[in-house]
C-alpha cells in the first residue's frame, strides 16, 4: 500500500497532533476528531454512573461529547436520535485542581468546609446548566421574541427558587454572572442576609434538581422523557469527605438528574455517603463503574484513531486522499509479525521452516526432547509450539539484530503497533502521531524509521514517568526492575514463553509506597490492570497486570499475554503488614529500593 | 457652512517606541533588538497588515501620535518611519496621507545634554538641535502650511485638515517632568492658520503627543503628562471648530467628547493606545498594546463630529484580536462617539422610550426599539453601562428588561 | 465577617540597582531595616553590608526576625552572634506562619516607630532572602495598606548557591491557591510555570495539572554562570511540550513582573490563568504578586508546597552575588 504521509516531505505548516489536551477542544473540534465509540454511545442510560478511566484515556471528551450542544452535531443516528428527542441532556462541570484548591483547608471546621464546597459545586453546576438551556433555547424557540421569553421564564423562576433579587437579571449571562460574583465573595458576604447563597448551600446539586422540572417544562420537553446528566469531571482531585457528599446525591436521587463522574483508577476511594453506615452499592444497584480504558484492538479504537488521523492530517491541506492510520503509515504485507520479520530479514531467511526451526532450536533441551516425541502431531507443534513461540522468536531475532554495529531494524512499526503502543490511549496515540509527523516532514517513513521514532519515543515516557507526582522516582525504578526481569525471561539462553503480563506477590503490596506507586502506574497506563481490579478500586494477589506496551517496546517484550508472571520477593526479605519504606528522592535510592526488594520471577 | 461631508477613515498609531523598549521585533532594530520575548509569537506588523486589509479597506490615512522611538535616536528614527512607510504600502495609503507628530521620546538626550558641557552657560542651541533632529529623518509630505517647530504643520486633504503641533518639542534632557509644552510660537501659528479654515466644511483633526487635559483613571497616581498649555489649546480647539483631537503618552487609551461655552461645537479628545511598547511602561502589563481605526461619519444637530473608534489589541496566540471593554480600555470593541448629554439626559431619555412604549401598548411583553434605532447619546454610551442604565430605568417603572443591547430587547410589565 | 482581600498597586514602582542605591542614601526620615536571623549564611549578608554604609546618626529602627525553628542549625548560631554583636535584638514570633509574623511585626511598628507613622516619611526595608513563601509574598501588599502614600517600600534579594534540591515530588494535597480566584468552570485555562532547575518536580507539577495551554518561563540571565543552561537542560521536555516560552530578568524585578502580568493579561481573554511558579525567590514573589495586582477572577497563582512525607535536608545557602531589588509607595 502506497504511503501517503511520503507527501509530507517538506512542509513547513504546524503539527496538527502537537494538540493533545482535549480539554481545550470546543464542540466543533470534538465532533471532528472523535468518533462515537460504541461505549460513549452506551452513557445514554439512566444509571449514575462512575467513570473509571487512565490519564489520556478520553474521559473529559466523552463526557464534554454528552453535553447537549456537542451532541446535536454529530452526525450518527444514535446521536441524533437522542439530540432531536431531547432525551439526555448533558452539562459539563470540571472539578479541576485551581477549583478544588480554591476551597478552604483543615483549619475551617468539617461542615463549614463541607458547605462551602456544596455552594461551589452547586454554582458550578447551575453555570453549566445555563450554558446547555441557552443552546435549548436557541434550537427550541426559532423567534427571538418567544426565546426571550422562555429564557425569562426559566430566570424568573431560578430566582424565585433560589431568592435571587430578579429584576436586575435580563438574561442567562447575568445570572451566571450572579452565580459568579457570589462565589468570588463567598467567604466575605452574611449568608443570612443573602438568602440565595444558603439556598446553593445544599447538598451538591439539590438546588438543581429542585429546578429541572420547570426548566424542563418551559423548554418544551417532557419531564418524564427528559434526562439531564450532570457530567463530572477531573473528580481524582476530590478529598474523601467530598466523595461522600457526591456518593450522597447517588444513593438519594435518580432521574432526571443523572451522575456521570470521571475519576482516575483509585481515586474513587470511598463509597461511603454522609450518613453513617449507608455506601453506594455498584452494579447496578445505584451506581455502576466503567473503565473507559480501550482494547488497542478494539474496533472502537481502530475507528476512533483512523477518524482522528484522517481529522487532523486534513487540516494540513497536502493530502485530500481518504486517511486511515494504514495508508497514512504504510502497511507491509498484512501488517502481521511475519510480515515485518520478513521484510527485515529476507523472503529467503524468513521461510516458515526457516522459521521453525529457528524456534525449536532456541528452546531448552527439555523442551526440544519434548519436540521430538510430538513432532508428526501437528496439533501438539503447530499451536501450542510454533504459533505459541513465534511471536517471542521474532522479539529476539530483533533484539539481538539490532543491536550488531551500525545494524538498525524496521520492528517496532505499522498500524497496529502504533495502536499497541498506545494501548487505547487517545492521547498517547496523539503524542506519537506527533512525533511521526515531524519525521514525515524529514524523511520517508520507512519501517525503520517508524522504528526509531517509536522506541525514542517511548524511551522517553518512561523515562518521564519519574516525573510523576510523588512516587514517581519509586515508580520507575519498579517499572525497571519488572521489565528487567520479564526483559531477562524473554531473552535468556533459552527462549521461554514470556510477554507482559505479571501478577504482584501479596507481600509486596503491604508496602504503601510500592502499592501506591504501582496504583499511580495503573493511573498514567504505564501498568495495564484487569477491569476487575480498578472496579474493585484495590490491587491485590491476583489482579492481573501488564506492563505496558510502551515499556514492552523499551525491553524488547512480545505484546502478547504469555504465561503470567510472578514478581515476588526473595524469601528471606521479611516484611510487616504495615511496612513503609522512606520515600527515596531520586532515582539512586529508588533502585536502591528496589534492589533491596530482591524481585524475582516465580513461574 | 458647506457640508459636503464624506466618510473618513483613519489609522491611529501611537507610542511606537520603536527600539530596546518596544515589545516586539517587528519594531526595532535588528542589531538591537527587545528581549525576553514570547516564543513563538504571531507578528504585531504582519497581523495588523491584515486585520487592517480583511476589515478596513478604504483607509483614507495613517496618524502615528508620538513616541516614535525609545530615545531618539537616528537608527531608530529611521527605521520607524521606513516600517511606517512598508505597513502603508501594505494597506494601499499614500505616503502623503501618513502624519507623524513627535513626543518626548523622540529627543535624542544625549545630545540634548552636549548644551551643559559649556556650563555655567547652557547652550540653547543644543537643545534646538536635539529637538529639530527628528525631523531628518522623520517628515511628512505635502505641507500646506509648516508650523515653526518640527513635525508641526496643516495639511489639507480632499476630505480632511489635519492640524499638527509637536508637544515634545521642549522635552529635553533638563525638563524634569515629561510633560508637554507647545510654547508661544507654536500657540500663535496654530492661531493664525485655523481661523481662515473655520468654515471650510471639511472634517478637522488635531494632533499631539500630550494629554491636553488630566483624564481619570482606575487608579489614582501622580499625573504628570499633561500639556502645560492645556486649558489654552482646548479652549482655541473650540473656538476653531475642531472635530477631534488625537494624542498619545500615557498608553492607556480614553475617550472623551466635551463642549465649553465659547466653543463652535463638541469636540471629541481621542487617547489612543500604545501599539508596541514593552510592559513596564503599560501599567505593569496590566493594559494590552493597542491600535485603533477612527471613522468620522456625520455630525449631529450640535454639528459634532459623530463616529466610530474600532480597538484592536495584541495577542501572542492570534496576533491582534477586537479588544473588549475594560477598566484599563474602557471603550467598546466599535465605540461610538460624538454625544455630549450627562447621565440625566441619558436617564431621561430611556424614561422616555420606556413611557411611550408602556403608553402605547398593553401586553406584557413589549419590543423595545432595536439597538440601532436608540438615540445618539445611547447609541454612543458603552453597551455595558447602556445595558445597566436601561435596567435601572425599568425598575422605576416597575418593569423589567428582559435581554440585552445590541441584540433583541423586550420590556416585561411586572 | 472578613473583609475581601484589596488589591495591590505597587505605586510607582521601581527595579532597583542596590551600589546606586546605596551610593545615594539620604538622611531623612526614618529607615526600617526588616532582616531574618536563619540557618543561612545569607541572612546577614544585606544587612552586614547595609550598616556599613548607613550612618549611625541616621534614624534606622532594626527589626530582625528569629525564626522559631532550627535554632541551633548550620550558620543560626552565627547570624544570631551577629545580630548580638551589633547589639540587634532578635524577635521570635510563636511560630513561623504568616500571622504570628504579622502579629509580631505589626507590635514591632507600634513599638518602634509609633506616632512617627503619620508624620515623617519612612523608609521600610525588607531583606526577603531567607524568608519562606508564606512571609515574603504577603508582605508586599501588607506593608502597602500599612505604610502611607509617602512612605517607601524596599525589597531586597541576595542571590545563593543551591546544590540541586531533591525531595519526592509534590502530590495533590500539596497544591495551594496562594493569591487570585479560579472562576467557575472556565472553558479555557492556561497554565504559566516557572522553571527552576528540580525538573522531577517540574514535570510532577506537570502530570497532575495536566494543563490545557502551557506556557513556560524561567529566568536570563541567571544569577550564576551556567544557570540558563541548566535550566534548559534540566526542563528539555516541558519547554518542548509548552506552547509558548519567554524569559525574564530576575535581576529587573519591575520588568520581569510586568512581564508576567502582561503575558496574564493577554491569555485572560481566553479563560483562566494559573500561574505556578518556581525557581529563585524573585520570579515566585513576582509570580505570587500578579494575581493581586490585577485583582480579577480567574486569575490565580499555585503554591506547591513539599511533600510532608520527607524530612526535609537543610541547606546553608551562601551568598553568591550582589542584592538587588525593587521599591513602590504605600498607599494608606
Amino acid at each position: 500500500m502506497e504511503r501517503i504521509s511520503s507527501k509530507l516531505k517538506g512542509y513547513k505548516g504546524g503539527n496538527p497532533f502537537h494538540e493533545s489536551q482535549s480539554r481545550t477542544y470546543g464542540d466543533d473540534k470534538i465532533v471532528s476528531e472523535f468518533y462515537p465509540t460504541s461505549f460513549y454511545l452506551s452513557l445514554f442510560n439512566v444509571q449514575h454512573e462512575i467513570l473509571l478511566g487512565t490519564r489520556g484515556s478520553g474521559k473529559t471528551v466523552l463526557l464534554k461529547m454528552l453535553s447537549y450542544s456537542c451532541l446535536k452535531k454529530y452526525s450518527h443516528p444514535v446521536a441524533n436520535k437522542v439530540a432531536s428527542e431531547k432525551s439526555f441532556i448533558g452539562f459539563y462541570i470540571p472539578l479541576h485542581l485551581e477549583f478544588m484548591g480554591s476551597l478552604p483547608g483543615q483549619n475551617i471546621p468539617y461542615e463549614d468546609r463541607l458547605k462551602y464546597f456544596q455552594f461551589a459545586l452547586n454554582c458550578s453546576a447551575a453555570k453549566s446548566l445555563l450554558s446547555q438551556v441557552i443552546e435549548l433555547l436557541n434550537d427550541i424557540y426559532l423567534i427571538t421574541k418567544d426565546k426571550l421569553i422562555r429564557e425569562n421564564n426559566i430566570i424568573e423562576y431560578m430566582c424565585e427558587n433560589w431568592f435571587i433579587e430578579n429584576k436586575k437579571i435580563s438574561s442567562i449571562k447575568d445570572l451566571q454572572d450572579y452565580l459568579e460574583s457570589i462565589y468570588n465573595k463567598y467567604q466575605y458576604i452574611d449568608t443570612k442576609k443573602e438568602r440565595s447563597i444558603s439556598i446553593l448551600e445544599q447538598p451538591v446539586l439539590i438546588p438543581i434538581v429542585n429546578i429541572l422540572p420547570k426548566i424542563t417544562e418551559v423548554l418544551g420537553l417532557d419531564i418524564q422523557k427528559t434526562n439531564w446528566i450532570a457530567c463530572i469531571d477531573e473528580a481524582e482531585f476530590l478529598k474523601t469527605e467530598f466523595i461522600r457528599s457526591i456518593n450522597t446525591f447517588i444513593r438519594s436521587e435518580k432521574r432526571p438528574l443523572i451522575i456521570k463522574m470521571a475519576t482516575m483508577p483509585f481515586k474513587h476511594c470511598t463509597r461511603e455517603t454522609n450518613v453513617d453506615g449507608i455506601f453506594i452499592e455498584p452494579n447496578g444497584n445505584d451506581f455502576d463503574y466503567r473503565v473507559i480504558d480501550m482494547d488497542c484492538d478494539s474496533q472502537d479504537f481502530i475507528c476512533l484513531t483512523d477518524h482522528l488521523c484522517r481529522a487532523r492530517i486534513k487540516k494540513c491541506g497536502v493530502i485530500d486522499e481518504d486517511i486511515t492510520l494504514e495508508r497514512f503509515l504504510g502497511v507491509v504485507g498484512k501488517d502481521d509479525l511475519i510480515d515485518y520479520y520478513k521484510k527485515e530479514f529476507g523472503e529467503d531467511d524468513a521461510t516458515q521452516d526457516i522459521i521453525d526451526r529457528g524456534i525449536i532450536k532456541s528452546l531448552s533441551n527439555r523442551r526440544q526432547s519434548h519436540y521430538n516425541v510430538i513432532i508428526e502431531d501437528h496439533t501438539k507443534v503447530e499451536r501450542p509450539l510454533i504459533h505459541r513461540f513465534e511471536p517471542v522468536y521474532f522479539m529476539r531475532r530483533m533484539k539481538e539484530e539490532s543491536s550488531r554495529g551500525n545494524r538498525s531494524v524496521g520492528w517496532f512499526a505499522g498500524a497496529t503497533i502504533v495502536r499497541r503502543v498506545s494501548d487505547g490511549n487517545p492521547r498517547r496515540f496523539i503524542q506519537i502521531m506527533n512525533d511521526i509527523f515531524e519525521k514525515a516532514r524529514k524523511s520517508d517513513l520507512t519501517p525503520k524509521n517508524q522504528h526509531r521514532v517509536i522506541m525514542n519515543y517511548c524511551k522517553r515516557c518512561l523515562q518521564w514517568s519519574e516525573g510523576l507526582p510523588e512516587y514517581g522516582v519509586l515508580l520507575r525504578a519498579i517499572l525497571e526492575g519488572i521489565g528487567t526481569l520479564l526483559e531477562k525471561r524473554v531473552h535468556g539462553q533459552f527462549m521461554m514463553d514470556g510477554g507482559c503480563h505479571f501478577r504482584i506477590q501479596g507481600r509486596l503490596y503491604d508496602i504503601k509506597s510500592i502499592r501506591n506507586a504501582l496504583e499511580l502506574a495503573i493511573a498514567y497506563s504505564l501498568i495495564i490492570s484487569d477491569h476487575q481490579t480498578i472496579e474493585e478500586n484495590i490491587i491485590k494477589q491476583n489482579s492481573d497486570l501488564r506492563l505496558s506496551y510502551l515499556c514492552a517496546v523499551c525491553y524488547w517484550l512480545p505484546m502478547r499475554k504469555g504465561d503470567p508472571q510472578i514478581v515476588k520477593v526473595a524469601e528471606d526479605i521479611l516484611y510487616t503488614k504495615n511496612a513503609i519504606i522512606d520515600l527515596p528522592v531520586n532515582r539512586k535510592e529508588a533502585r536502591k529500593v528496589v534492589r533491596q526488594l530482591k524481585l524475582e520471577i516465580f513461574t | 457652512m458647506s457640508q459636503d461631508l464624506r466618510q473618513l477613515t483613519l489609522l491611529i498609531l501611537s507610542d511606537i517606541h520603536f527600539g530596546p523598549d518596544s515589545c516586539s521585533k517587528d519594531f526595532s532594530n535588528e542589531d538591537n533588538p527587545p528581549k525576553h520575548l514570547v516564543i513563538p509569537s504571531t507578528s504585531m506588523k504582519d497581523s495588523l497588515i491584515e486585520i487592517i486589509n480583511k476589515q478596513h479597506k478604504q483607509l483614507d490615512g495613517i496618524i502615528v501620535t508620538g513616541d516614535l522611538t525609545s530615545k531618539g535616536k537616528p537608527s531608530e528614527l529611521k527605521g520607524c518611519f521606513e516600517k511606517i512607510i512598508e505597513i502603508a504600502k501594505q494597506v494601499c495609503v499614500d505616503n502623503d496621507n501618513i502624519f507623524f507628530t513627535f513626543g518626548n521620546h523622540d529627543i535624542d538626550w544625549e545630545i540634548s545634554k552636549l548644551a551643559e558641557l559649556e556650563k555655567p552657560v547652557c547652550d540653547a542651541l543644543y537643545l534646538e538641535v536635539a529637538a529639530s533632529f527628528c525631523q531628518i529623518y522623520v517628515s511628512n509630505r505635502n505641507c500646506s502650511s509648516p508650523g515653526p517647530v518640527p513635525g508641526s504643520g496643516l495639511f489639507k486633504r480632499d476630505k480632511f485638515e489635519i492640524y499638527i503641533v509637536n508637544s515634545g518639542y521642549f522635552s529635553t534632557h533638563n525638563q524634569s517632568y515629561s510633560h508637554g509644552k507647545l510654547g508661544e510660537k507654536q500657540f500663535q501659528w496654530l492661531s493664525s492658520v485655523m481661523a481662515p479654515m473655520i468654515d471650510s466644511g471639511k472634517w478637522k483633526i488635531f494632533i499631539l503627543h500630550h494629554h491636553p487635559f488630566k483624564y481619570s483613571y482606575p487608579s489614582v497616581v501622580e499625573d504628570i503628562s499633561c500639556l502645560e498649555e492645556g486649558s489654552d489649546l482646548c479652549d482655541l480647539l473650540g473656538k476653531n471648530n475642531i472635530d477631534i483631537v488625537c494624542h498619545g503618552h500615557r498608553h492607556h487609551p480614553q475617550m472623551y467628547t466635551k463642549m465649553r461655552s465659547g466653543w463652535v461645537s463638541p469636540i471629541t479628545f481621542f487617547c489612543a493606545g500604545s501599539l508596541s511598547v514593552n510592559e513596564t511602561e503599560r501599567r505593569l502589563g496590566e493594559i494590552h498594546n493597542v491600535f485603533h481605526v477612527l471613522s468620522l461619519e456625520t455630525r449631529d444637530s450640535n454639528h459634532a463630529a459623530i463616529g466610530t473608534i474600532t480597538t484592536y489589541r495584541y495577542s501572542t496566540a492570534n496576533g491582534w484580536i477586537q479588544s473588549e471593554a475594560s477598566d484599563m480600555i474602557p471603550l467598546d470593541p466599535v465605540q461610538k462617539f460624538g454625544a455630549i448629554e450627562t447621565l440625566i439626559e441619558k436617564e431621561s431619555e430611556i424614561t422616555n422610550i420606556i413611557k411611550s412604549l408602556l403608553n402605547s401598548r398593553s401586553d406584557i411583553h413589549i419590543d423595545m426599539p432595536q439597538y440601532n434605532s436608540l438615540p445618539l447619546c445611547l447609541l454612543c454610551t458603552p453597551i455595558k453601562e447602556l445595558n445597566a442604565l436601561f435596567k435601572k430605568g425599568a425598575i422605576k417603572h416597575n418593569t423589567k428588561i428582559v435581554g440585552e443591547y445590541p441584540n433583541v430587547v423586550l420590556l416585561k410589565r411586572l | 465577617m472578613s473583609k475581601p482581600p484589596e488589591r495591590l498597586f505597587l505605586t510607582n514602582a521601581h527595579t532597583l540597582n542596590y551600589e546606586r542605591w546605596v551610593g545615594n542614601l539620604t538622611s531623612d526620615g526614618i529607615r526600617i531595616l526588616i532582616t531574618t536571623s536563619g540557618y543561612e549564611e545569607r541572612s546577614t549578608y544585606w544587612i552586614n553590608k547595609t550598616i556599613k554604609k548607613i550612618k549611625p546618626s541616621d534614624k534606622n529602627i532594626f527589626i530582625t526576625i528569629g525564626f522559631n525553628e532550627y535554632r541551633n542549625e548550620l550558620s543560626r548560631k552565627f547570624n544570631d552572634e551577629y545580630y548580638i554583636k551589633k547589639k540587634i535584638k532578635i524577635e521570635i514570633p510563636k511560630t513561623d506562619g504568616w500571622t504570628d509574623f504579622r502579629t509580631l511585626l505589626l507590635e514591632l511598628f507600634t513599638q518602634k516607630i509609633g506616632a512617627d507613622l503619620n508624620k515623617n516619611p519612612i523608609e521600610i526595608h525588607v531583606d526577603y532572602s531567607c524568608m519562606p513563601r508564606v512571609w515574603y509574598c504577603r508582605l508586599p501588599m501588607f506593608l502597602e495598606t500599612y505604610f502611607k502614600k509617602s512612605d517607601k517600600i524596599f525589597f531586597w534579594y541576595t542571590p545563593g548557591e543551591y546544590p540541586k534540591a531533591e525531595y519526592p515530588s509534590a502530590g495533590v494535597e500539596d497544591f495551594q491557591i496562594f493569591s487570585g480566584k479560579p472562576s467557575l468552570s472556565p472553558l479555557f485555562r492556561t497554565h504559566i510555570f516557572g522553571l527552576g532547575f528540580d525538573r522531577i518536580r517540574s514535570q510532577a507539577i506537570w502530570s497532575v495539572i495536566d494543563p490545557d495551554n502551557l506556557i513556560c518561563f524561567y529566568s536570563e540571565p541567571g544569577t550564576r554562570p551556567g544557570y540558563v543552561e541548566r535550566v534548559k537542560k534540566d526542563n528539555k521536555e516541558l519547554l518542548q511540550t509548552a506552547n509558548y516560552t519567554f524569559t525574564v530578568p530576575i535581576n529587573d524585578f519591575i520588568y520581569m513582573y510586568s512581564k508576567i502580568a502582561s503575558i496574564v493579561q493577554e491569555f485572560k481573554n481566553m479563560g483562566d490563568v494559573i500561574i505556578v511558579p518556581d525557581g529563585p525567590k524573585p520570579l515566585i514573589l513576582a509570580s505570587s504578586l500578579v494575581p493581586l495586582f490585577l485583582n480579577q477572577t480567574g486569575i490565580v497563582c499555585f503554591h506547591v508546597t513539599k511533600n510532608k512525607n520527607i524530612v526535609e535536608k537543610l541547606v546553608d545557602v551562601k551568598p553568591a552575588g550582589e542584592p538587588f531589588g525593587f521599591n513602590y509607595y504605600g498607599t494608606l
